[in-house]
């Protein structure tokens, strides 16, 4: 099974990212065993979602990337390693993906992150971009 | 020496969300000031929507609590629809909230508290190199089972709400879930063995034999009574918590809060306390002395907040939030507003609970030594204790084929409603107009505002500012015994903007281990 998470708060501007793009995967024909799903802001209760699938693409907005409209791709280990060197109480995204390799399941993990306030088009393009890395594509 | 440190405390999603600002003296910390660095106003989301649009929305204010928040709105809507909730659907919705607390407290106090434990500054303790073991973030034995037992609670919410997550099966009227005989059969397993679990590795104990611990003495009784209750995780918080000095920093305003909570369903064999209605009472109380609550003497004060003022607090009902981030920058500080009652700040959250119930081990606490981080902290790391029996009470209760949901006769009509309830860190209000069958007024005041609140129009200080006051700072650039008063409140800001930043993070200095 493979499933694509998208992260954020719809009603937030800047924090939309995932859900917006969930909706553009949601009006496409989604390839066999390929589910999506609208993650929120439920944080560590992800990893509920994350047992059972051998593939997990999150979608999540992403500051510093190189050109705003193009969506990037890291992996699991490069995204939780984006939390701070001195680690204490954080609890997003990487702090989740820290606490998912503790299981010890060895799924493979992605991010698909896009630059948050982008138009429909580029919003549209990262969820052909996480589409592809769900079926190892990219 | 006069010093001034500033503590970006990162709570959830976001960087630079709460910021806490202390002035030392001597090592000692003089004055402090809270601000919440981000507007969302989602407030004013609200407006202009139809009523039900508050079970979609409002749930969004915040990840770890937003069982809590749908609660509060399908309450508000409940009263303004005048309809009776029957029930089996009240019992659904307290197993929902009472599930929050349970992932939320034990989260909370091993995977965010208990992280200072490990830190290096507590290296001379005999305790230290245990405490790494135990709960070094992402590492430790404890942080590692924690994380491993709440994840399967979250099977119970999906199973209650037919969807998850950003259910809102909460509804006027009861709940939109019909649960069938083995849907309640799971739940119950869940619950069992999260119990199991608690009581082997939390406790070290029955749930049973905690409850018997009625006082201070009790207390040292029950720590001497066994080993396993000395090296459980409770056994080994209170121990660290005594050797490190948490018992006394923190006090804070010493005045208490609820709003009260889970409603005793009709022929439920639970019983609350003082023959209440709800297994939590609504109160409010100085020091250990519980008056009753009147919701008209909740209000909010704009002062020191970046809102348009309106001269003196006002009630929820006649607030205001209208951003004004310019002007008076000396005076205000901060995006999160001052809600007081009857005039004076308020702690809420678990410790109130314990003390409005009269709860006897927390009344002869805080009368002995006073509230503190480790008394605030051990309100929340047992609160599971006398939560799980109600909640396993109702989960056999409720039936398969019972009655869930009553149609409201005339749909949401206009009019004022309040929806209060006890979300996990403390009381939560939602406060509704509706008018032409559009939402025209809506506020939200959280735990979270009560606790972190900035300074008043009378100047004082919200609970954690002066719960700060007077506390002794090691080390300036390891401000560790701020975190610890901090954190005893169980902020809960935000859940809002936030990225991914590729690169170095910016923002200033966590709190944390070096």
């Amino acid at each position: 099974m493979v499933r694509i998470i998208g992260v954020g708060n719809r009603f937030v501007a800047g924090d939309d990212l995932g859900p917006r793009v969930c909706d553009h995967l949601r009006e496409r024909p989604l390839p066999a065993g390929v589910t999506v799903l609208d993650g929120g802001l439920a944080g560590l209760d992800l990893l509920y979602w994350m047992d059972g699938a051998e593939r997990v693409v999150f979608v999540d907005a992403v500051a510093g990337a190189r050109a705003e409209d193009a969506p990037v791709v890291l992996t699991g280990r490069e995204a939780a390693g984006l939390a701070p060197a001195r680690f204490g109480h954080e609890a997003g995204l990487p702090y989740l993906l820290r606490a998912a390799e503790l299981d010890g399941a060895g799924r493979c993990v992605y991010v698909v992150g896009l630059a948050a306030s982008t138009g429909e088009q580029a919003v549209a393009a990262a969820a052909s971009l996480a589409l592809r890395v769900a079926v190892g594509e990219t | 020496m006069s010093q001034s440190v500033t503590l970006n405390v990162p709570l959830n999603r976001v960087e630079g969300d709460l910021e806490v600002r202390a002035e030392l003296e001597d090592g000692v910390v003089t004055d402090a000031w809270c601000a919440g660095t981000l507007f969302r106003g989602l407030e004013n989301v609200m407006l202009g929507r139809s009523p039900m649009d508050s079970l979609v929305i409002t749930p969004r204010i915040c990840g770890l609590c937003s069982t809590a928040h749908l609660s509060a709105a399908a309450r508000a809507l409940d009263q303004l629809a005048g309809v009776e909730v029957p029930p089996d659907a009240t019992r659904v919705r307290n197993i929902a909230l009472i599930t929050e607390h349970l992932q939320s407290d034990l989260r909370h106090t091993f995977l965010m508290f208990a992280a200072d434990f490990a830190n290096p500054i507590h290296a001379d303790l005999p305790l230290h190199e245990e405490a790494v073991r135990r709960y070094a973030p992402l590492q430790g034995d404890t942080v590692r089972e924690v994380i491993r037992e709440t994840k399967r609670l979250v099977e119970v919410l999906v199973l209650l709400g037919g969807q998850w997550p950003h259910s809102a099966y909460m509804v006027p009227g009861g709940v939109a879930s019909a649960l069938k005989a083995a849907d309640l059969m799971s739940c119950r397993l869940i619950v069992e063995r999260f119990q199991k679990w608690y009581e082997r590795r939390i406790l070290g104990c029955t749930v049973d034999r905690w409850l018997a611990v009625r006082r201070l003495s009790d207390l040292e009784a029950w720590l001497d009574e066994r080993e396993e209750h000395r090296d459980s995780d409770l056994g080994f918080f209170i121990r660290f918590s005594r050797a490190a000095a948490l018992d006394s920093i923190g006090r804070g305003p010493g005045s208490y809060l609820s709003f009260g909570g889970l409603d005793l369903p009709e022929g439920t064999r639970v019983r609350g306390p003082r023959r209440e209605s709800r297994l939590v009472p609504a109160g409010y109380a100085e020091g250990v002395q519980v008056r009753a609550f009147d919701p008209t003497k909740v209000t909010e004060d704009v002062t020191c907040a970046w809102y348009h003022d309106y001269g003196a607090g006002r009630h929820p009902m006649e607030g205001e939030t209208k951003p004004y981030a310019t002007g008076d920058e000396g005076g205000k500080y901060s995006w999160i507003k001052a809600p007081r009652y009857d005039g004076r700040p308020a702690e809420t959250g678990p410790l109130a609970e314990m003390i409005i119930a009269d709860n006897p081990l927390f009344a002869d606490l805080v009368s002995r030594q006073g509230a503190s981080a480790f008394v605030r902290q051990l309100a929340r790391l047992v609160r599971p204790a006398e939560l799980l029996g109600p909640l396993t009470a109702w989960l056999h209760e409720a039936r398969d084929g019972g009655e869930y949901y009553r149609s409201p006769e005339n749909g949401i009509p206009d009019g004022e409603a309040c929806g209060l309830v006890q979300a996990t860190r403390g009381a939560l209000g939602h406060w509704l107009r509706v008018s032409g069958g559009r939402i025209a007024h809506y506020q939200v005041v959280t735990p979270t505002a009560w606790h972190t609140s900035p300074r008043d129009a009378k100047g004082v200080r919200g609970p954690v500012e002066t719960a700060l006051l007077g506390v002794p700072v090691r080390d300036p650039e390891n401000p560790v015994e701020l975190g610890y008063v901090v954190r005893s409140y169980d902020q809960c800001l935000v859940c809002s903007v936030h990225t991914l930043r590729l690169g170095r993070p910016l923002g200033r200095a966590p709190i944390g281990v070096g």
